[in-house]
Order: C-alpha cells, then sequence, then structure tokens
C-alpha cells in the first residue's frame, strides 16, 4: 500500500515537472499540437507542417529557441523542400532552424514535418526522420567525398559529442551544435553512436557507404 | 572565319540551352514515382528513363529502419552523377542543372530484401 502511494506521489510529481518544462516550452514555442501519425513519404500528397509539434519540441532544443533571420534558408534548400521533402513528410522551411554552419561555409537546417523531422543542408542532401527514431540514434546521413566519407544527423537534448567507428577500429568525434552534427572522416564508417548526459546506455546504429564507383563529380 | 562561325553558333545555342533551362525551372515540376518493388541487399533500383532529375529521394515505408540510399546516373552509363546520398528511412539530395540526362535510382544495405521507393523530379 505505502509503495502504491509513493509511486503515485512520484508519478503526480512526474507529472508536474512534465507540465512544468511544457509551459516553459510553450513561452517559447506557442501552442505546439500533439504529434500527428508520420506522413507517408510515397505518397507525396503531405501538407506542410503549421508547428513543430510537442514531441519534437522536447527532443530538440533548438526548435525551442524563437526563429531568427539567420534561420530563414536559401533559395535551393527551399525548392527542395518545396518538391522533395514538402510534399513527401510535410517539412516545412518557415519552421527551419540552422543548427551549425561548418567551417567549409555549409549550413545545416532542422525542418519540422508532419511526424518527420528533416536535417537538410545548405549543399542538396537531405535525410528525414521520424521524430520517435531521433532517440534511438537513426537520424544519420552520410555521403562518400574524395577525402573520405561526409557524415551528418541530428541528436537528442543532452548529447554533446557524437562517435563515428570504422570497420578496423578507426575512431572520429563530432560536437552536436543545435542537435545537429557533421562530420568528415578518412575511413568508411561502420556505426555511429552517442551516450546522452546522465545516460549510461550508448545509442549506436549500424551505417554503411556503398562501394566506390565511377562518379563524374568529385563531390 | 569557320572558327568564328562555329563559335558563334555555341554562343547561340548554350543561349537557347540556358533559355531552356531557365523555362524549365520556372514551369511546375514533373514527378516520377520509381521502384516500389522488393529489392535484395545492395541492389539498385532503377527509373530506366532518361531526363534531366534535379531531384532523387529513397524512402523506407514499412516496419523498423532500413539504410537507403539515392543517386543519379549519367543516362545508359554506369557513372554516377553525384557519389550516393544514404541515411536511414528517407534520404533525399538535390542537383543543379546538368549537361547529360540521368537516371534516378534507390537502394538498400540493411538486411535481406525491402521494399523501397523512389521519387524523381525535373
Amino acid at each position: 500500500m505505502r509503495h502504491t502511494i509513493l509511486k503515485s506521489a512520484a508519478l503526480v510529481a512526474a507529472i508536474a515537472s512534465l507540465a512544468g518544462s511544457a509551459g516553459a516550452s510553450e513561452a517559447l514555442a506557442p501552442a505546439a499540437p500533439a504529434p500527428p501519425a508520420p506522413a507517408d513519404p510515397h505518397a507525396h500528397a503531405a501538407q506542410p507542417a503549421g508547428a513543430a509539434d510537442t514531441a519534437q519540441v522536447a527532443t530538440l532544443g533548438v526548435l525551442r529557441r524563437a526563429r531568427q533571420t539567420s534561420d530563414a534558408v536559401p533559395d535551393a534548400v527551399r525548392s527542395h523542400i518545396a518538391q522533395a521533402m514538402g510534399p513527401d513528410v510535410g517539412a516545412n522551411p518557415d519552421l527551419a532552424r540552422r543548427a551549425l554552419r561548418t567551417s567549409l561555409g555549409e549550413d545545416l537546417y532542422v525542418v519540422p514535418g508532419r511526424g518527420w523531422v528533416c536535417l537538410a543542408s545548405s549543399g542538396g542532401a537531405a535525410g528525414c526522420t521520424p521524430t520517435d527514431q531521433i532517440d534511438q540514434g537513426y537520424a544519420v546521413t552520410l555521403q562518400r567525398i574524395p577525402s573520405g566519407v561526409r557524415l551528418g544527423g541530428l541528436v537528442p537534448d543532452g548529447v554533446s559529442t557524437v562517435t563515428i567507428r570504422g570497420g578496423a577500429g578507426e575512431t572520429a568525434t563530432a560536437t552536436a551544435e543545435g542537435n545537429a552534427w557533421r562530420a568528415d572522416v578518412a575511413f568508411d564508417p561502420a556505426s555511429v553512436a552517442w551516450t546522452r548526459a546522465g545516460d549510461r546506455a550508448e545509442v549506436s546504429v549500424p551505417v554503411s557507404v556503398p562501394p566506390p564507383e565511377p562518379t563524374a563529380d568529385a563531390g | 572565319m569557320d572558327r568564328l562561325a562555329h563559335r558563334a553558333a555555341l554562343v547561340a545555342a548554350c543561349a537557347l540551352f540556358g533559355l531552356l533551362g531557365l523555362l524549365t525551372s520556372t514551369a511546375s515540376a514533373t514527378n516520377n514515382a520509381y521502384c516500389g518493388i522488393l529489392i535484395a541487399n545492395g541492389t539498385w533500383c532503377g527509373d530506366g528513363s532518361n531526363h534531366s532529375w534535379v531531384f532523387n529521394s529513397a524512402s523506407y515505408t514499412g516496419g523498423g529502419s532500413v539504410w537507403v540510399c539515392e543517386r543519379l546516373l549519367i543516362a545508359d552509363t554506369s557513372t554516377q552523377r553525384e557519389n550516393p546520398v544514404c541515411g536511414y528511412t528517407y534520404v533525399s539530395a538535390s542537383f543543379g542543372s546538368y549537361i547529360y540526362l540521368t537516371e534516378a535510382e534507390v537502394s538498400h544495405w540493411t538486411g535481406a530484401n525491402h521494399t523501397i521507393y523512389g521519387l524523381s523530379t525535373y
């Protein structure tokens, strides 16, 4: 009986705590809607998300901050979203936040969709992930480049460092900024891993790079 | 003189192509859904067409997470226009205008057989 009461009290406290943090979020992201069912990319008929939903706001702190002038996506990214990620997963460029700018001048934008979140690069590549799979480490993309492999992805709040491991024991790390990260490595990566602050368990997913083939463009 | 005339013709042709490219970019996009069948790990599935694709995406809509890739090949060759973009569940790439026609392809690299959808746009 006593255990039940203690559990109930803990539950009430947890709910109050969640309500409090939700209230704080609402100050910056008013009226975040409940998460919709993820759009079906194959249907190619999704309407743009009207606002970042509560799951997206709870997972990605970058979506809790107010939008700034620097968050405006360039025309090329807007066109990419309009033709592909918009109708596919409901990505809305007007909700985007610029997460980071690399030393090479590439911008990465976090773009909410309908049950999805996309990471769109000013360089032309993008990946979208169902919101509930970001916590599981699945928000990763990569592309072979002349010097090796370029990787990037989304991470939930509390992740500061991402570790990229190669099949032969190689290791590289990347620093997360605005819930996103970017890394160029000189080896073929086999996994991407991170650990959230306060967690002991590492989240790790396998990745693979298609074998090199003749390519017209160096990039 | 012949060389001058040839150069002038070349400039005119380039201008025409540029104008056509501009018209194409302002016209409404044409989408082509392709693949959508079970394919084996590491197998590329193409649209088999030759077009001036400017966007190509690969998606997996089944349960779990599958590593998918997209790429464009220069039409009727095995030469990639750029290296594939890969990621879990959904990836998309944007391409600028190009002098060659291309074919769009998608693949997956998880487990055995999965249905992967491709969508290209010009």
